[in-house]
């Protein structure tokens, strides 16, 4: 069984009035990938940041390859490496000059080390140039480098793939990968960029206004998202309310074309069908579908009421998630009925 | 200036973030950060500023040789060099304290010339300013009888020499306790 890198206890960490973690408990285990899940907003790079020791929690308890307490923490850090908000590279400084002061900075002995990390992380070619020459892609990349200096067990990385263009998500996730698999190293990155987590991590967490809805490993997700009832009704509005009456446990939501999605459907299509029959509806098309994680996401319920202004009307449920901006693919999306 | 052009940088790139997130200390990284910073400033105040302008523009520029001698030169780096010190180890700390370099360029002018400067007139009304007043850097420089036909700095006499090397030691105790208390405890 894998011993647990990370582990935080009920953390909880307020801005003011603004509570950014609330008691979050969260597990990564040694060697795999964690995909954090959240909006903006969210307390993603709180959580972050309070693992790297840049902020102390409210309260809760934070341990670190099984270790807990400042000082022993701060030791536990030296096999860490992270890339949070900013690289934290020198503008003014080729590639390998960064490389070399942080490799100066965290003791390590031997500019052999500088030349590895600049292969490993595809930089080698690009060694002379200085900071602000750099493409955001190759940002990234010498961020990585940096957080890899010091051979680290565990990786944070916070919106790695932000402001990269296709290829360069693609190239980063491989090494990632690469990293995970050839060095074992831990890696718990987050994203809004569901798709890509969902090619990357092992074990998704999700979080909402600084609260962890859920954790799940990609293999549960796999198979929570086995079903998904996609049902094309003649009257979307007079089903949705149907089903709300019949089956009120029901989780769905209406999409663009008439179309009303199941998830997780807790009964069989025919008595769907037959739903729509006893109210007169027509039912044109039925379809089973797998979720993706983002399927999965937008049915995962908030912790907290929507804001007023969001609450759909008395008779229907609240089925489409509140924060969920209306996209050219949904905009005649209602609430539940 | 030298704190400025030394870690103006590192700050604005958030560098600090990456070797606190590695485990070393904000109080070693500070620390490292004025150990630099003060040699730095010392180079600079004998080499540049003291020996090399004032001395080589002298001999060039001055028909007559004047009321300052290079032995006063050699005095004033000892006298003064307390209190260089404390001014770069306020700067260095300003300059992590405050999101922008102008706010902490605008504290420093506060500590060492505003605060100064109102306790000085502040003292004639209230009477216990003026032994608080009497001991800041400020005050009892700004009053010397140094222009090109006399020279006599305050660290001429044994008590004035005393006061620039106690007000510059005690400026290092207060600045650095300060730093560490302020900076240690600083969410990045």
């Amino acid at each position: 069984m894998n011993e647990s890198v990370i582990e935080t206890r009920q953390v909880t960490k307020s801005y003011g009035s603004l509570q950014a973690l609330n008691q979050v408990s969260i597990h990564v285990k040694q060697g795999e990938i964690y995909g954090l899940i959240g909006d903006n907003g969210a307390g993603k790079t709180t959580l972050l940041k309070a693992l790297a020791g840049l902020i102390w929690p409210d309260s809760g308890e934070i341990r670190l390859f099984g270790q807990h307490g400042e000082k022993r923490l701060e030791q536990c850090r030296r096999q860490m490496g992270t890339m949070i908000e900013s690289s934290g590279f020198f503008p003014s400084l080729t590639v390998e000059t960064n490389l070399e002061y942080y490799r100066i900075l965290k003791g390590i002995p031997g500019r052999k080390k500088t030349a590895e990390i600049l292969r490993l992380t595809g930089m080698w070619e690009h060694r002379k140039k200085k900071g602000r020459e750099l493409s955001m892609g190759m940002k990234q990349r010498l961020g990585l480098a940096i957080a890899m200096i010091g051979e680290p067990r565990l990786l944070l990385l916070d919106e790695p793939i932000n402001g990269l263009d296709p290829s360069g998500m693609i190239a980063f996730r491989n090494l990632l990968r690469r990293l995970n698999e050839e060095r074992n190293i831990t890696i718990l990155l987050s994203s809004h960029i569901l798709s890509e987590l969902q090619l990357t991590a092992d074990t998704f967490g999700f979080l909402s206004k600084g609260q962890l809805i859920e954790e799940i490993s990609a293999r549960d997700l796999e198979e929570k998202c086995a079903d998904s009832l996609l049902i094309t009704v003649s009257d979307p509005d007079r089903y949705a309310a149907a089903l709300d009456h019949a089956f009120p446990d029901e989780r769905w939501r209406v999409l663009p074309d008439k179309v009303i999605q199941l998830f997780h459907p807790e009964h069989s299509p025919e008595e769907y069908s037959r739903l729509a029959a006893e109210h007169q509806i027509l039912v044109t098309g039925l379809e089973h579908r797998r979720h993706s994680l983002e399927d999965y996401y937008l049915s995962t319920p908030p912790p907290h009421f929507p804001t007023p202004g969001w609450w759909p009307t008395p008779s229907c449920s609240a089925r489409r998630p509140w924060w969920l901006p209306l996209s050219s693919t949904m905009n005649t999306e209602k609430t539940g009925a | 200036m030298v704190a400025l052009v030394l870690y103006d940088e590192y700050r604005k790139n958030g560098c600090l973030k990456n070797a606190v997130a590695s485990g070393i200390s904000r109080v070693k990284v500070l620390a490292g950060q004025l150990a630099v910073s003060a040699l730095v400033s010392v180079v600079i105040f004998i080499i540049i500023i003291t020996e090399a302008v004032y001395i080589v523009g002298a001999a060039l520029l001055l028909p007559a040789g004047g009321p300052v001698s290079a032995a006063d030169m050699l005095h004033e780096i000892w006298a003064l060099l307390p209190l260089a010190a404390a001014s770069v180890l306020l700067s260095v700390i300003l300059l992590q304290l405050f999101q922008k370099s102008s706010a902490g360029i605008m504290a420093w002018f506060c500590v060492f010339l505003f605060v100064p400067w109102f306790l000085r007139y502040a003292a004639r009304v209230w009477q216990p300013l003026q032994g608080i007043a009497a001991w800041l850097p400020y005050n009892f420089l700004s009053g010397m009888a140094v222009n090109t036909t006399q020279c006599a700095p305050i660290w001429d006499t044994a008590h004035g020499l005393a006061r620039c090397l106690i007000a510059g030691g005690a400026g290092i105790v207060i600045f650095g306790i300060f730093g560490i208390a302020a900076l240690s405890r600083k969410e990045l």
